[in-house]
């Protein structure tokens, strides 16, 4: 028979295996139960103050994927990543992309990412939509202004496998 | 793993170690252990990453505090298939797909290891992990889990018996709870469509510091190991033993 103890939410290696929102959700509990689990304190005094930095690659990928799917719409979800597996070096550039292309265009955008393919030059480019309800002028005058402000300056490091444009919602 | 299969789902193995300090950390140690293991590793990364810890606080108020991860090095081989990281007070040799043979990564971890005991002077280990991920596609838009797992979620008869996303852990102690076995199985994104994918994650802890000593790891390596192996066996039904095609 399983006993809570072999089944422990509050110790430690389980905690380590849990994204850290869930665990803190766990800790923010209002149940009387859960509260009634003294321990939790020393537990978090103990080990809690450790960062906890995953140190799997593949379970580091996937977590970004997923956060990046938050972001983004991906148009070919099975391409996009399998891309992403061979290119991890565009992972961070789009987390940046984000936060910069927001600055400019405001919230009122969706984000999407679609994968081309030139057969003709064997070359993959990811391509980052942004659409908004911007009018044609304006909506190129922005993208203008993000090229300048920011892209221009990450350019290299996307060694030429990162696109932005820009299309009306 | 143990049995031999033409396709095997380990999608990483990595081993882990964390050490008690025998001097202050410093990125110089990374560099030294690099130059050591340049010509097998020699592509260098650095990953800079947020972190959350939760203090507490009085008043059992919990704050929660981001701030940046101390940074870690990461050295990749050419292929990119195998790499080692280091960090403060911390060794990680990954392989991801395809996994040698046990024998060839348990070279692999000791010689790295080694290196690092060298130029680090650790006391000793504070944490050691063993761990394999697994990645197993299953063809079909839906699947019946206990044709597949021995370890899975029972779900009450009174509710619906389909459901999506899961994530379910358990840890099995294991010398008088020093040592634990983290089984986690939980579902991820699907390869290809029309295809389930489901992550068996087998984490083998030793988290007690300095109970193993430097001249211990080899056989502790081997205990853990053998304890995987033979968990991953019992989680998994022939079904799916088939669909990884066993050698003869």
């Amino acid at each position: 028979m399983l006993s809570l103890e072999q089944f422990n939410y509050l110790s430690y290696a389980y905690q380590k295996t849990l994204p850290l929102i869930t665990q803190f959700e766990y800790y923010g509990t209002t149940s009387v139960m859960l509260e009634s689990k003294k321990d939790w304190r020393k537990l978090l005094e103990k080990n809690l103050m450790e960062q906890s930095v995953e140190i799997s690659f593949f379970l580091e990928f996937q977590r970004n994927i997923k956060l990046l799917k938050d972001i983004y719409t991906f148009e070919n979800p099975h391409d996009i990543i399998k891309f992403l597996w061979t290119n991890q070096f565009l992972i961070e550039i789009l987390f940046e992309a984000q936060e910069q292309i927001k600055k400019i265009f405001g919230e009122e955008i969706i984000l999407d990412l679609e994968l081309h393919h030139d057969p003709e030059e064997n070359w993959d480019e990811l391509f980052i939509i942004i659409k908004s309800s911007y009018s044609a002028e304006k909506a190129v005058e922005l993208e203008k202004k993000l090229f300048e402000d920011w892209f221009v300056y990450r350019m290299d490091s996307t060694k030429g496998k990162l696109n932005i444009t820009e299309e009306p919602l | 793993m143990g049995k031999k299969y033409k396709n095997p789902p380990i999608v990483e193995a990595l081993c882990e170690f964390q050490f008690v300090p025998g001097q202050p950390w410093d990125i110089t140690i990374a560099g030294m252990l690099y130059e050591r293991i340049k010509d097998e590793f020699p592509i260098k990364q650095q990953q800079v990453g947020l972190g959350v810890t939760l203090q507490p606080r009085e008043g059992r108020v919990i704050e929660p505090k981001i701030e940046f991860v101390s940074s870690r090095m990461q050295f990749f081989s050419n292929d990119k298939i195998s790499l080692v990281q280091v960090g403060p007070d911390l060794l990680t040799v990954n392989h991801l797909k395809p996994y040698p043979t046990w024998e060839k990564f348990k070279t692999l971890i000791l010689k790295i290891l080694g290196k690092y005991i060298d130029i680090g002077s650790p006391k000793g280990f504070r944490r050691i992990g063993l761990r394999y991920i697994n990645k197993i596609n299953i063809p079909g838009e839906s699947i019946k889990m206990e044709d597949y797992f021995n370890f899975y979620l029972p779900i009450p008869e009174e509710l619906p018996q389909i459901h999506s996303a899961f994530n379910i852990s358990v840890e099995i102690p294991y010398k008088d709870d020093y040592e634990r076995l983290v089984l986690t199985l939980g579902n991820t994104m699907s390869e290809k469509p029309g295809t389930v994918s489901i992550i068996l994650d087998l984490y083998y802890i030793m988290a007690m510091p300095e109970k193993v000593s430097f001249e211990q790891v080899d056989e502790w390596m081997e205990g853990a190991h053998t304890i995987i192996e033979k968990a991953f066996e019992s989680c998994i039904t022939n079904n799916v033993k088939n669909l990884f095609e066993e050698e003869e």
